[in-house]
């Protein structure tokens, strides 16, 4: 069945600032790379899409269900570019917690766990407490509790960040993965992880997407047009 | 006998044929889910055990002042009070201490309900040791159930609005900092009553406590709206 999420001109504004500016998005199955500088608007962007920020104009539906809605959010996993856990959790307590959130049954919950574990290659320190973990391992659990339900709709902030080069093109290759079967949103500054795994490549600026679509070679080079683009802000 | 045989011959005979399309048959299934009811029970386990354990040391602490204190010990389980009233404070802030509110908020419960369960829950057990402690009390002083209901209470919800407002206007561990703060300093006055406001239970001042009471009451009511509402993404 085709999926869809649509963004019908989203709009956030803060007092002296708009920080998302009437985005119009929709996007059906496959990994869409979400590029700009900071401050352009991306993390904004994706709270609303997650349904954690409300937004100031427009709506956002994935197959006809509201961003509101439970249903909505049964099938989202989420990544944000920052996130914490409580000191006492261990990897397993962390995804345990996480799967409960999602309405998840325990047993099941403990088998995904483990299987998610195994993928991320930590289940070795599945049983030792988080704030043991180095910052790569971190990620790599965040990772893990966005797939817990089996989301349909997968939105990651800053997913490559901590990551070391291996841990990168492991990464690239879930993704890619993941892509086939379901709506994949990521945000980066990191281009080259655009090019390899994105079908389709939305610029973000000052709010506005100002382009959209797949990223043709004629195009030219994506990372000289974000420089281009981007210029005093990137450097 | 015979049966087995024949099975193990045909075992041996004919391989099963290999899996197809497992994963897309494996992803059809629904995965196994909570109802809202167990999840909301499911968050009993994830309060703090200092909380439980914090709480019954001060109700049991609180009993033995009332067999060794004799009718001052109002005074002492009322400075001990803040203490109990903290426990809730400190778990309402704590998705917003450890940076997990994205997480929650994003997953298929609202964190409202999840926030409203937890708190629900603490509030039951503070209930509960306020209703041990009434009988009491009320035995060893002049005082009635109400009044000794009404004189237990106000330190609570004192250091219940001021904590949350704390809790809701800093961030991090400085709110748990200020938020002590509030409860070593409720609980030290407390301690005074006796000597610096000798009319402190008087009868004809006991209008004032009911008063004090109703709107303490809809003070914190209010100021956990307000802490819940800007978690619950706005929507």
């Amino acid at each position: 069945m085709d999926m869809e999420l649509v963004v019908d001109r989203l709009t956030k504004q803060y007092k002296n600032k708009i920080a998302v500016d009437r985005v119009t998005l929709c996007l059906q199955q496959g990994v869409y790379g979400l590029l700009g500088a900071n401050g352009a608007g991306k993390t904004t962007l994706m709270r609303m899409i997650c349904g954690i920020l409300k937004p100031t104009g427009g709506t956002v539906t994935f197959d006809k269900m509201d961003v509101s809605t439970e249903e909505y959010r049964s099938e989202l996993g989420y990544l944000p570019q920052d996130f914490g856990y409580y000191p006492e959790f261990t990897g397993m307590d962390f995804l345990l917690y996480m799967a409960a959130l999602k309405g998840l049954e325990k047993s099941f919950a403990k088998k995904k766990a483990k299987e998610l574990l195994e993928l991320v290659a930590l289940q070795e320190v599945a049983k030792k407490k988080i704030k043991t973990y180095s910052g790569g391992m971190k990620q790599r659990l965040g990772v893990a509790q966005v797939l817990l339900n089996d989301p349909k709709l997968i939105i990651l902030d800053e997913p490559t960040a901590g990551l070391d080069p291996k841990e990168r093109v492991r990464f690239r290759n879930l993704i890619a993965e993941l892509g086939k079967e379901n709506i994949v949103l990521l945000s980066t500054h990191i281009v080259s992880d655009i090019e390899h795994i994105a079908d389709k490549v939305l610029l973000m600026k000052d709010g506005q997407l100002i382009y959209q679509g797949k990223w043709e070679e004629e195009n030219g080079d994506l990372e000289e047009f974000y420089l281009q683009q981007f210029g005093s802000e990137v450097s | 006998m015979m049966k087995t045989d024949i099975k193990t011959v045909l075992e041996e005979a004919f391989a099963a044929p290999e899996p197809t399309r497992k994963k897309e048959f494996l992803t059809k299934m629904e995965q196994p889910r909570i109802s809202t009811f167990t999840c909301l029970l499911s968050q009993i386990s994830y309060i703090r055990k200092r909380v439980w354990l914090v709480s019954f040391l001060l109700l049991a602490t609180a009993v033995w002042s009332v067999g060794y204190v004799g009718a001052d010990c109002i005074h002492i389980i009322s400075a001990l009070i803040p203490f109990i009233a903290l426990c809730t404070v400190t778990e309402s802030a704590r998705s917003t201490a450890y940076g997990m509110t994205e997480l929650e908020m994003a997953s298929r419960f609202s964190i409202k309900s999840i926030m409203l369960a937890r708190l629900g829950a603490i509030g039951m057990l503070h209930l509960l040791i306020l209703c041990i402690l009434i009988p009491f009390v009320a035995k060893t002083t002049m005082f009635s159930y109400l009044q000794v209901g009404v004189y237990l209470s106000v330190p609570y919800f004192i250091v219940s609005v001021l904590g949350l407002m704390a809790v809701r206007k800093l961030r991090g561990k400085e709110a748990f900092y200020v938020s002590m703060g509030i409860s070593v300093m409720a609980s030290y006055l407390n301690l005074l009553g006796k000597e610096s406001f000798p009319g402190l239970y008087e009868e004809k001042r006991f209008i004032w406590w009911c008063v004090a009471l109703i709107y303490l009451i809809g003070k914190t009511g209010s100021e956990y709206k307000q802490a819940i509402h800007p978690a619950e993404a706005q929507i």
